[in-house]
């Protein structure tokens, strides 16, 4: 049974998404799975720079703070 | 000379955060919470919700901080409000997520580090951003301006998203 026509581009546009959700966390855990063998960081090492996966996540962080800075509007 | 001010005060601000939450014992609960925050603000942005308001001030500069004052004083109350970003509006859950993955860095230089490239990064853009909002031709059109705040506000959804799935990744290695 199809769905009426006008509820279709929302269903469509939750697909999307929902699909571009589960990307983000697939290509996320795949970082982390990729990089958690490449060797901690220095001996004794604690929380994100003991990890290949934790460096990512600093690496994004600091991604992040960028997209935040650029994103805002002139709005002190 | 606005951006290396914009850039400076970040990087100092940060950095002063950075050594004291990295001389704090938090790396592994602040490490849980950065993959729990980035999971339900990473759903509620991506999928366009508001289950929970962005954690955040609605403090402006007061018009008399900056009103009738001189130019290198303008500069320098701007720089020092704006640059860090915690003064000001957040519009996105981002932002909250940064002294968290500080605190989850573990220990003081790394901690430090990681909040200065996080103060430059911010403070950098911050100025970029004001430069982009300052060129002529680029005045504000309100449709405009809420069309692209969504599409920001989806993509630090998806950014967070990212960032949850490796830091649970991160979590999970750390706990075997």
């Amino acid at each position: 049974m199809t769905a009426p026509l006008a509820r279709q581009p929302r269903l469509a546009r939750r697909s999307l998404a929902a699909a571009a959700m589960t990307a983000a966390v697939a290509a996320g855990v795949t970082l982390g799975l990729a990089l958690s063998g490449r060797g901690p960081g220095p001996a004794g090492a604690a929380g994100l720079a003991a990890s290949g996966a934790g460096m990512a996540v600093a690496a994004l962080a600091v991604l992040l703070a960028a997209a935040n800075g650029f994103s805002k509007a002139y709005s002190p | 000379m606005a951006v290396s001010a914009y850039a400076l005060s970040a990087v100092v601000t940060w950095a002063a955060l950075g050594a004291v939450l990295g001389a704090l014992p938090l790396a592994r609960p602040a490490l849980a919470l950065v993959t729990a925050y980035a999971a339900w603000y990473g759903l509620t942005e991506a999928a366009g919700r508001r289950w929970l308001p962005v954690p955040g001030t609605r403090w402006q500069v007061p018009q008399t901080m900056v009103v009738g004052t001189s130019a290198r004083r303008r500069l320098l109350v701007w720089s020092t409000i704006l640059g860090p970003g915690f003064l000001t509006r957040n519009p996105y859950a981002g932002f909250g997520l940064l002294p968290a993955a500080v605190a989850a860095a573990g220990g003081v230089p790394a901690a430090a580090a990681l909040a200065a490239a996080i103060g430059l990064a911010h403070g950098t853009g911050r100025a970029l951003a004001l430069r982009r909002d300052a060129r002529p031709g680029a005045a504000a059109d309100p449709m405009r301006l809420v069309l692209v705040s969504m599409y920001w506000r989806t993509a630090d959804g998806l950014a967070l998203l990212v960032i949850a799935g490796a830091a649970a990744t991160a979590c999970v290695g750390q706990s075997w």
